[in-house]
């Protein structure tokens, strides 16, 4: 009777949805040695979506975590919100090409780690950009670059191996997992 | 455990990232760009440039009184400055382009001069 009928699909990306904003929020709390960084386990949330149900779902996921997450913690539309955002947008934008890197050359396709890298990298880019554009336009700010992606590559990696993890235990655990693929 | 489930794919990335980070470190870590030159403002009103190699002390008379201006090696610093917190002495040497020192109170500015010197910043 519903005049928008939500699919099976819809459901799993809120529930993923809520799970991502949890961790976003948690780890909005814990204090960081550097603006700008922390673990951003979140990220493993939009990665598992984009390993079992594609890209779009993580896109969803990605964007709603990085809007409602900034709703709650009161930091919507403040500079948090837009490096956040074009953090997100970065990173959706590299785990795309990456997918069809995989698709095109199936020999080097990427694997769990191997996304989550290309996430993380490239949301720190985003970031990082997206900060000197808009915020602090100073040359000087290109030092924290190498530190900051350094960071960024120990936790995607980190991240990767925790998705790969989640990733292989829903495949042997949950029987009905075909079925909700599909 | 991590060498089973990286994909040779995975593995060539990795390698892309040590390298681009290699390079990263290499561009923004080899050399600093030393600015040669340092602008001094009183008030906000340029009132001297000057050459940051050529060793000597300076004095620059403020709102407040007289601030003390070291200049060495390419850098340079307050030494002495007639305001309370002295904030300005210490900040310490500052030498790379853009930077800024200042003592606020006594309005004397100190900016180094650079390549590229036309940035600013804007702040929340």
């Amino acid at each position: 009777m519903s005049l928008i009928e939500s699919s099976k699909k819809d459901h799993i990306i809120a529930w993923l949805t809520a799970l991502a904003i949890t961790i976003h929020i948690i780890e909005s709390a814990l204090p960081t040695p550097l603006p700008g960084v922390k673990p951003g386990l979140a990220n493993v949330v939009t990665l598992v979506a984009l390993l079992l149900w594609g890209w779009r779902a993580a896109v969803w996921i990605s964007l709603l975590r990085v809007l409602v997450g900034s709703l709650l913690i009161g930091t919507f539309l403040t500079p948090t919100f837009f490096l956040s955002f074009s953090g997100a947008c970065c990173s959706l934008i590299a785990l795309a090409l990456a997918q069809t890197w995989s698709r095109k050359v199936p020999a080097i396709a990427l694997g769990p780690i191997g996304y989550s890298v290309v996430a993380a990298m490239m949301h720190m880019l985003g970031q990082f950009l997206a900060a000197y554009w808009l915020f602090i336009p100073h040359k000087a700010l290109f030092h924290l670059l190498p530190v900051l992606m350094t960071l960024a590559l120990i936790f995607g990696m980190v991240s990767g191996v925790i998705a790969a993890r989640v990733v292989t235990n829903l495949n042997s655990n949950t029987q009905s997992l075909s079925k909700i693929l599909q | 455990m991590l060498g089973q489930k990286l994909t040779a794919g995975d593995r060539l990335l990795l390698a892309l990232a040590v390298v681009s980070l290699g390079v990263l470190y290499a561009v923004y870590w080899g050399q600093s760009v030393y600015g040669n030159q340092a602008a001094i403002a009183i008030a906000g009103k340029h009132w001297s440039s000057i050459d940051l190699y050529q060793e000597r002390v300076i004095d620059v008379d403020g709102k407040l009184g007289s601030s003390r201006l070291e200049i060495k090696d390419g850098k340079i610093r307050f030494i002495s400055s007639p305001c309370d917190t002295k904030q300005c002495i210490h900040q310490g040497w500052i030498h790379q382009s853009g930077e800024i020192v200042a003592c606020v109170p006594n309005t004397i500015s100190v900016r180094i001069l650079g390549p590229d010197p036309r940035f600013d910043t804007m702040n929340f």
